[in-house]
């Protein structure tokens, strides 16, 4: 069974997490809507249950379509994680998905970063920096 | 004259991409449109078929949701039915406005005001038989 992820008629759609750097990332690729949403859910929560307090990078850089169901997990990742005290940093790097969050406004209240490099800065102690 | 294309999907979340895929390539036959408007669109219908598939789970119906797409000369229009229970387009919750303090507290009410910024026209007519939702998109050559 190759890894990775695999198009229609299944669903678009692979996620993974790594430790590096004192982060937990968890790598999201192909298509973030109502279908692969629980997908990440759980990974968030795993991360968020793993460490106290959880740093977790949601990295979207590979996510190729989001729409507002995808904005809203990334929004309960982070509530879920600064309940705890962590941190969340979002890796945001293609076009049409930074188009999305700026229409939704939530590019300016969250901590996004352009690649996962960026975002592997040490942890602020529980308050995102946005770039 | 207009080009339809009609689709009928399960409602079941994995046909979402079907859905997407198939109302970007009917606006892709229409050479004046720019990948990022068809983006636009894409995000459109998925906020449209989401809650279309969501009304239908919620009622724990088997009915399938039906998508009209329509090229027309000037236009692309889109339209998303569903037999669910409906809603009230005017009082539908919908997050606060980015400068709200709590806007970061609302994971849903995003989908209504996505897909109006993000189409020319967006109708959504409701009741407890279904509802159904409109997209309209003009070609760039076209007065609006």
């Amino acid at each position: 069974m190759p890894h990775g992820p695999v198009r229609w008629p299944l669903v678009y759609f692979d996620c993974h997490t790594t430790e590096q750097a004192g982060w937990t990332v968890v790598a999201v690729v192909g298509e973030l809507d109502l279908a692969s949403v629980p997908g990440v859910r759980s990974s968030v929560v795993a991360a968020t249950q793993n460490r106290k307090p959880p740093y977790v990078v949601l990295d979207l850089a590979g996510v190729e379509f989001i729409d507002s169901m995808g904005l809203g997990v990334v929004v309960g990742a982070r509530k879920r994680v600064y309940a705890v005290g962590g941190e969340l940093r979002v890796v945001v790097a293609t076009e049409r998905v930074q188009r999305v969050f700026a229409l939704s406004g939530l590019d300016t209240l969250l901590p996004l970063f352009k690649s996962l490099a960026e975002a592997l800065v040490p942890p602020t102690g529980g308050v995102g920096d946005g770039a | 004259m207009g080009r339809e294309v009609l689709l009928e999907i399960p409602a079941r979340p994995e046909y979402l991409s079907l859905a997407r895929q198939v109302v970007a390539a009917a606006a892709a036959l229409e050479p004046s449109f720019r990948a990022e408007r068809i983006d636009d669109l894409r995000v459109a219908v998925s906020e449209a078929t989401t809650n279309a598939i969501e009304s239908h789970l919620d009622r724990g119906s088997d009915e399938r949701i039906v998508i009209r797409c329509n090229l027309a000369d000037d236009r692309i229009e889109v339209e998303v039915f569903d037999r669910g229970a409906g809603f009230d387009p005017a009082t539908a919750s919908t997050a606060p406005s980015a400068d709200s303090e709590d806007r970061l507290e609302h994971e849903r009410g995003l989908g209504i005001p996505l897909m109006r910024v993000l189409t020319d026209e967006a109708e959504i007519v409701s009741d407890p038989d279904g509802t159904a939702v409109r997209l309209v998109v003009y070609t760039p050559r076209s007065p609006q």
